[in-house]
């Protein structure tokens, strides 16, 4: 069972990303990706990674995604210009590229061995351990993101408020 | 199942799904979509390592980037709106104002 769902995901996620490059219509585009969404979000599942799973699922499928969509429709011309060449060319390579990590694959992680396979629950199951680690080890970077995000939503009132030039004696209208 | 590699693969085949289409596509949409992908790659790498490794350090990160990918998705987003209203294309073609 878990092979095959893990088999499931691998394919849902390379699909989604071949779709993302490949598809015509800027909606097939979005909705390819979220399916590769989903399924890194099925990886992370199998990793026992539950919390980032569902993270995943709510931040990309329900925000990033619906961002994308609005923006596509705000937008008329809905179809992306690419020749069946261009595809094709894209095609092969991105099939080279299989090849190649999938070759490559066994050999990179080699030297690498884990302190022994971790029995039980993954550490990164529960949120608890989360929010235990963001607020003791990783507080500084808790803030910082957190001034980020300040700083990118007035950096974007900012830039998409209509753009005019002020004119001192008509400001008060 | 061995462990790690089986999550490598498809990080690192997202990544260079991503990496293609930030390269080769003409569409702001396109690139800026690709460039997620390759975000999704980098936190499925992550995520892969620490799990295998039973570290909470990578979970955490994970959580970053998500954070700061939302965050540049939607000053992107209103960066490209802005050009579409000036430019009225999303194509790449004829962007190349500030090389001149």
């Amino acid at each position: 069972m878990e092979t095959f769902l893990y088999y499931l995901f691998c394919a849902m996620c390379l699909c989604g990303g071949l779709g993302v490059i490949i598809l015509r219509g800027y909606v097939n585009t979005a909705m390819s990706m979220l399916v590769s969404m989903l399924g890194v979000a099925g990886l992370m599942f199998l990793m026992q990674a539950y919390f980032v799973a569902i993270l995943m699922v709510s931040v990309y499928a329900g925000a990033v995604l619906v961002l994308f969509i609005f923006v596509v429709m705000l937008m008329g011309d809905t179809t992306d210009g690419v020749n069946i060449w261009k595809k094709l060319a894209l095609l092969a390579l991105w099939v080279a590229a299989g090849c190649l990590v999938g070759w490559f694959a066994p050999e990179m992680v080699e030297g690498l061995r884990s302190s022994g396979p971790s029995a039980g629950t993954s550490v990164l199951a529960e949120a608890k351990n989360y929010g235990t680690a963001l607020f003791t080890e990783f507080m500084l970077p808790f803030q910082i993101v957190g001034l980020l995000l300040l700083a990118a939503m007035v950096g974007v009132i900012a830039i998409a408020k209509p753009f005019t030039v002020r004119n001192r004696n008509n400001d008060m209208d | 199942m061995e462990g790690l590699n089986q999550f490598l693969f498809p990080a690192l085949m997202l990544f260079a799904t991503g990496l293609m289409g930030a390269m080769f596509k003409r569409n702001l949409i396109t690139i800026f979509m690709s460039i997620e992908l390759m975000l999704c790659g980098a936190m499925l790498a992550m995520l892969a390592f620490a799990s295998e490794f039973n570290d909470m350090a990578g979970g955490v990160f994970v959580f970053f980037i998500l954070t700061i990918a939302a965050a540049e998705v939607a000053v992107g987003l209103a960066i490209i709106t802005q050009l579409f209203k000036v430019e009225n294309t999303v194509s790449t073609k004829g962007m190349n104002t500030l090389g001149d």
